[in-house]
């Protein structure tokens, strides 16, 4: 069962998703004819309607700055040969304890008290994944599934936390209470939740890039991933190796989960990741687990998700449109890799 | 009590078994969810549009198969990894059974058709329950007395002798995935036309309990029947005591997935111990 999963995986090098992109495209086209009474407006709203006012433009343009750094984080965990399917509760993790630092802390100033906010966050991400990352190293439990499996569990405690115990008793949402106004990262393109975290992605995706290519332990990272026993017999310390790539990728997670916290929502809401976590993983396999192609790739996916919210908004359209597209994307993603790889090999 | 306990357990059952087919076949199979849920959305559609609960079985049945087809597409044919594949297809059956009911119901709730019969029962067991004792009984026969099961077996364990014997283990796997589609199929129906009523994210972790029931079972047929009546027991103990325990419903969620990763956990162990051991 072991290797059937993870085979596959390791040994992706895709020169380019393109084919499984405009399925992608395909798709919500065929799904927006079927379901739609007035298929061309919806279209419209779907393709270029993001365009149309600051706050959609913003609203996509944050977006990709969060799954620019989910994405990193399941590049690096791919880069080590983990896969890192937790995301969604690493990011939740990591907004809660965001939330409960505030909580802790009320009377931190503005700019170090959201330094301290995001540092949680990055904490609680981390420290989720770093237990997939002890499990593998010491038993070899599947990190596949036991990153997913803990996501999920400790989603529904968390949506206990935010349903129960920390509800904001004086809202009619399923929300905790809202931040402090000076935790709260303004806005850049007034009414989006557009901020200054953009130039997170601009600092950390050139920083992880020549980290894996231009350094030793980036070095021994990717062989980690490319060949497990080629790496123990190199003498390489391959505990290291499957706990921490794993730990930072969580810790990215956590990070985007108190992004989402201080620059976006300003409270803890029920299901706030929206899908972050799986996400990131889409990303990051357009983005051919390679990190100059996360931008583009974020740009994709951000521009879909944001056209099929506008869509469900402006037209006659169920709700379900993204994830429909979702789907979708996720049956075809890995599957289009292979087909290349397996191509080259002839 | 013990026929109620047995009626709740039947879904569990039944998607257990189908996850253990593919399961022992080398396949793991996490769509059993959306599967469980996209044929319980089909079973209350076709008995509702026809009026008959054994057409609603055996749309939920075809349901279930359908959606085990594009999981063969996703993992077999296009070479994809089986567990985001399987990923891909918890996310789109919620989504598509919600644009489904809006397009011919106008609402993305709850389905109650009016003119659905109650299920056919025989001394107090309804009809999907004598069918998953009975599948358990057969698949008892067929895993140990017969070729074929001694084939599904051994794709699992060693792919390379079915090779040997001009046996193709990927044909085998999709033939279980197939099948597993089949028993969540009625699965699903067991679940929604025993209510007469479908309601979004009705499968409610069933399919991942069955996966947990599968390991907790030692992935042997008598065991994971079993830890399939002990979950629900347990299902049916915690409901009676959430009054004087107090456990929050919300929080009772997280159970399944921990308990899974637990009881994988053990295995891990298990089998590391035993593989230093030798």
């Amino acid at each position: 069962m072991k290797i059937d999963l993870t085979r596959g995986m390791k040994k992706i090098r895709i020169p380019g998703t393109l084919p499984v992109l405009l399925l992608c495209l395909a798709a919500a086209a065929v799904v927006i004819l079927f379901f739609s009474n007035t298929p061309m407006e919806t279209l419209y709203y779907f393709f270029p309607g993001v365009l149309s006012n600051s706050l959609y433009l913003g609203e996509m343009l944050n977006t990709i700055v969060l799954l620019s750094i989910t994405g990193l984080g399941i590049v690096l965990a791919f880069n080590a040969g983990s896969f890192n399917l937790g995301g969604e509760g690493q990011v939740y993790t990591g907004a809660i304890c965001a939330v409960l630092t505030a909580r802790l802390l009320p009377e931190m100033p503005g700019i170090p008290g959201i330094s301290v906010l995001l540092l949680s966050g990055i904490a609680g991400g981390a420290a989720l994944a770093f237990i997939s990352g002890v499990l593998k190293a010491l038993w070899d439990v599947d990190d596949l599934i036991s990153t997913f499996l803990l996501s999920a569990g400790v989603g529904k405690l968390i949506d206990y936390l935010i349903t129960g115990p920390l509800r904001d008793s004086s809202s009619y949402l399923m929300t905790t209470a809202p931040l402090p106004e000076k935790f709260r990262l303004p806005s850049l393109l007034i009414p989006s939740p557009f901020n200054i975290s953009f130039l997170l992605p601009l600092l950390l995706l050139p920083l992880f890039h020549y980290f894996l290519n231009h350094t030793r332990q980036g070095y021994e990272l990717q062989i980690t991933g490319r060949s497990s026993s080629f790496a123990r017999h190199s003498g390489l310390n391959m505990r290291i190796y499957q706990t921490l790539p794993l730990t930072a990728s969580g810790a990215l997670h956590g990070l985007a989960g108190a992004l989402v916290l201080t620059g976006t929502y300003f409270a803890g809401i029920q299901g706030l990741t929206s899908g972050l976590g799986w996400n990131g993983i889409a990303v990051a396999m357009i983005a051919g687990r390679k990190v100059p192609g996360l931008l583009p790739a974020a740009l994709f996916f951000a521009w879909i998700s944001q056209g099929s919210k506008i869509a469900v908004l402006h037209s006659d359209i169920s709700l379900e449109l993204g994830a429909i597209i979702q789907g979708v994307l996720f049956l075809l993603i890995s599957s289009s890799v292979l087909r290349i790889k397996s191509r080259r090999r002839r | 009590m013990i026929l109620v306990i047995l009626a709740s357990a039947t879904p569990l059952i039944l998607a257990a078994l189908g996850g253990l087919l593919t399961e022992r076949a080398g396949v793991l199979n996490i769509a059993l969810e959306g599967m469980i849920l996209g044929s319980a959305f089909a079973a209350v559609l076709i008995a509702g549009l026809s009026g008959s609960i054994f057409l609603g079985t055996l749309g939920a049945l075809f349901a279930g198969m359908l959606i085990s087809m594009l999981f063969n597409l996703g993992t077999f044919t296009l070479k994809g990894n089986p567990f985001i594949t399987g990923l891909g297809i918890n996310v789109l059956v919620p989504a598509l059974t919600v644009s489904i009911s809006q397009r011919i119901y106008g609402n993305q709730g709850i389905i109650r058709p009016e003119n659905i019969s109650s299920v056919f029962k025989i001394a107090g067991m309804d009809m999907f329950t004598i069918t998953a004792l009975a599948a358990a009984v057969i698949m008892l026969i067929v895993f140990f007395r017969t070729r074929q099961g001694l084939i599904i077996r051994s794709c699992g364990e060693q792919e390379d002798l079915l090779i040997s014997r001009g046996i193709n283990p990927v044909k085998v796997k999709k033939q279980m995935v197939l099948l597993s589609g089949a028993f969540s199929g009625l699965a699903g129906g067991a679940l929604s036309l025993n209510l007469g009523v479908y309601v979004p994210g009705m499968s409610a972790g069933k399919g991942w309990i069955a996966l947990v029931a599968i390991y907790l079972g030692y992935r042997r047929i008598p065991g994971v029947v079993l830890a399939c009546i002990l979950f629900s027991m347990a299902e049916w103990g915690a409901n009676r005591a959430q009054g004087f325990l107090g456990i929050p419903p919300t929080l009772i969620l997280s159970f399944p997935y921990f308990l899974t990763l637990a009881a994988l956990w053990l295995f891990s162990i298990r089998k590391s111990r035993s593989n230093t051991g030798l």
